[in-house]
């Protein structure tokens, strides 16, 4: 039986833990295709115009999923490990990405909250009976991949997104010399933004270009954010997983980077939270946030970045 | 101390009441564009709509010698939750020093917390006995219940009579004499006038136009957010059933309190089952899903539902797919309304205008052959 898995948070997220799940049932995976603009294109006809590309992008990659797999799982995930919430658009997915057409092959999980064992066994232990998982098979794995949730979570092991990813600059070309990447910036910001390729215009590359090392939340240390954003005194403490994890990330890292680029998406409602009260708690540091959409021209991104990099070499030479 | 708190709905008219009757010092919020205007400058670009009013509201307040801010607040991923630690950091670097007192609702925090940050406010003036404190809040509560409760069935009447305007006019004295009236056994007096006086009103249409006005909490409640659009719909001469307002969101998170008991849970969820209503499973955050109930619930009991929603706000743009993938089935009929800081109100009114006209005719002309 083949289970679609659409690129969405639960993609960059979780990827590890339905694979340990779903290990040896004889279900294969398949994740949804890499955005490009037929999955915008599709996702922009089925989703509201209101909704934030991310989530255009998860419906279109359900849409594309629809014709190649038996299954599409759509779990619909509420809290995080640490009883986190996400952000209300990522939890109307299902309202929000699912047309008519789908609603033979779609199949929605109950809501999941991490923080809690029993919910989530029960949430997942039905979509794994609707491809024919046994109970006896289904609880040893399920105890597994929890586990290896917990320990990504805890810091003990790397995301299998953030272990995978790695940007490989393009081979020089024959007769140049390549500098060592003389300024350290930050890309901060949503994963599914983040580590997508089509969602932030390439950005790495982009960078990579303008001779600057980019780095990723991958470096920083989970149990040291975790942290750093418990011990900051909030007056209500944000609820936010997006925000406890970039703001953790930022701080943890501030003084071995240069710069931070935060990727978000326009009309994001958590950035435009997180963005202004990162601003706010980094003093001098050079902040750049960079609004991606739908518009796929590029030269916006292009003259910001080489912008920021110009002011980067001006900030050394003074 | 001397305190504020943002303007909502119909707690602006009844908390100076309250607090006139108990001795604590208080700046009222304003309203207005300009406050916006001044909050719009103050905040995040993409913030949305309530913030920016709120921001406007406390800034004009400080200047007044307000110093206390006593602000709701809730844990759930909606936004709103979280309005109070940027609000406070935005102040601080624009050089306003506020204290603040954030309530949140007691199912979260527990009960005892919750009065203790109650106590804080009653404390600072009023050490005397607790139970004229209790005794005046309630007072006040209920004060609010009827002045709500009048301003539904004048809304709700407005299509009936012979002219609808009448319903409008009694409305803006209403709100005017509470504005101007200082204690709450005044404000009782004049309710009992007014209702008395909207008792008179003859009824003489039968079957007017039914329209349900729901959506995000405070865009609604808001009338100078909306502006006034639950009036400007009854002067056209609609049935206007006004579905939120602030005793259903204080009912609401009464429930929500008491819902964390198991038996109540269980009802809850029964009772969701029996009315066959499908809406949106969990809770997604803010009120987006009891927005979709209250849209679904309008096939039944009226003609056609508008919704209101601030531009940006992410329950109600899931609330707003689901009603979208959802209205043919369903045979609801639902007129979105975003709003944002233009305040230009022809857009909307040409809008309204055209729903209200083909609502209309689907009722009379359509239905009738």
């Amino acid at each position: 039986m083949r289970i679609g898995i659409p690129r969405g948070y639960f993609y960059y997220n979780c990827c590890s833990f339905i694979k340990v799940l779903l290990e040896g049932t004889g279900a294969e995976i398949i994740f949804g295709p890499e955005n490009n603009d037929e999955v915008l294109e599709r996702g922009r006809k089925i989703a509201a115009d209101e909704t934030c590309m991310p989530v255009k992008l998860v419906a279109g990659q359900i849409d594309i999923l629809n014709n190649e797999c038996d299954i599409v799982a759509v779990p619909r995930i509420m809290k995080d490990m640490r009883g986190r919430w996400l952000c209300p658009e990522q939890l109307g997915i299902p309202e929000i990405c699912i047309g008519k057409k789908h609603h033979g092959k779609t199949v929605v999980t109950e809501p999941v909250y991490f923080d809690d064992f029993a919910c989530t066994y029960k949430s997942f232990r039905k979509l794994c009976s609707r491809i024919g998982v046994e109970r006896k098979q289904y609880d040893r794995n399920f105890r597994r991949a929890y586990e290896h949730l917990a320990e990504i979570s805890a810091g003990r092991r790397q995301m299998h997104m953030e272990a995978d990813w790695e940007f490989k600059p393009a081979a020089p070309p024959p007769g140049e010399i390549i500098l060592p990447g003389v300024h350290r910036v930050l890309i901060t910001g949503h994963c599914y933004n983040v580590y997508d390729k089509f969602a932030n215009g390439d950005i790495m590359r982009l960078l990579d270009e303008a001779g600057i090392e980019a780095v990723t939340e991958k470096i920083a240390d989970r149990a040291e954010m975790e942290s750093i954003f418990m011990s900051t005194p909030f007056i209500k403490k944000p609820f936010w997983e997006t925000f406890a994890r970039i703001y953790g990330t930022v701080m943890s890292l501030l003084d071995e980077i240069d710069g931070i680029i935060y990727l978000s998406s326009f009309s994001c409602g958590i950035d435009s939270f997180a963005a202004d009260m990162i601003r706010m708690h980094i003093g001098e540091k050079p902040f750049m946030v960079l609004k991606t959409d739908e518009h796929k021209g590029n030269a916006g991104i292009e003259t910001r970045i080489e912008a920021f990099a110009d002011m980067l070499e001006r900030r050394k030479i003074l | 101390m001397i305190f504020t708190f943002p303007g909502f709905g119909s707690l602006r008219y009844i908390v100076p009441k309250i607090m006139n009757d108990l001795d604590i010092q208080y700046i009222e919020p304003e309203d207005g564009g300009e406050i916006l205007m001044r909050g719009a400058a103050l905040s995040p670009e993409e913030m949305c709509l309530p913030f920016k009013y709120m921001m406007g509201s406390l800034a004009a307040a400080y200047e007044k010698g307000a110093d206390t801010v006593i602000m709701v607040s809730g844990s759930g991923p909606c936004r709103l939750g979280e309005y109070v630690e940027l609000m406070a950091e935005l102040m601080k670097n624009e050089g306003y020093e506020y204290q603040w007192i954030v309530l949140e609702p007691p199912s979260d925090i527990g009960l005892t917390e919750f009065m203790r940050r109650l106590n804080v406010v009653f404390n600072s003036r009023y050490s005397g006995n607790t139970l004229s404190v209790i005794r005046t809040i309630t007072e006040g509560l209920r004060v609010m219940y009827r002045f709500e409760k009048t301003e539904r069935n004048l809304l709700k009447k407005a299509g009936y009579l012979e002219d609808p305007q009448e319903a409008v006019r009694i409305m803006n004295k209403l709100e005017g004499e509470i504005r101007a009236e200082n204690s709450l056994p005044g404000c009782r007096r004049i309710l009992a006038r007014i209702r008395k006086e909207a008792s008179r009103l003859n009824i003489l249409k039968d079957n007017p136009v039914k329209v349900m006005v729901t959506g995000e909490i405070y865009t609604t409640a808001e009338s100078a957010v909306n502006r006034d659009i639950e009036k400007y719909l009854a002067s056209e001469g609609c049935s206007v059933l006004r579905c939120v307002d602030v005793t259903w969101w204080i009912r609401r998170m009464v429930n929500r309190f008491i819902g964390e008991l198991m038996p109540m849970k269980i009802l809850h969820h029964m009772k969701r089952k029996k009315s066959g209503m499908q809406g949106i499973s969990c809770d997604i955050g803010g009120y987006g899903r009891e927005t979709v109930d209250m849209l679904l619930s309008s096939a039944k009991n009226a003609d056609g539902a508008v919704k209101l929603m601030p531009a940006g706000c992410m329950p109600e743009i899931v609330a707003k797919s689901y009603c979208e993938k959802h209205q043919d089935e369903a045979g609801i009929r639902v007129l979105n309304l975003i709003y944002d800081e233009m305040s230009g109100n022809a857009g909307c009114e040409t809008r309204i205008e055209a729903f209200v006209d083909m609502l209309e005719r689907r009722k009379n002309v359509l239905a009738g052959d």
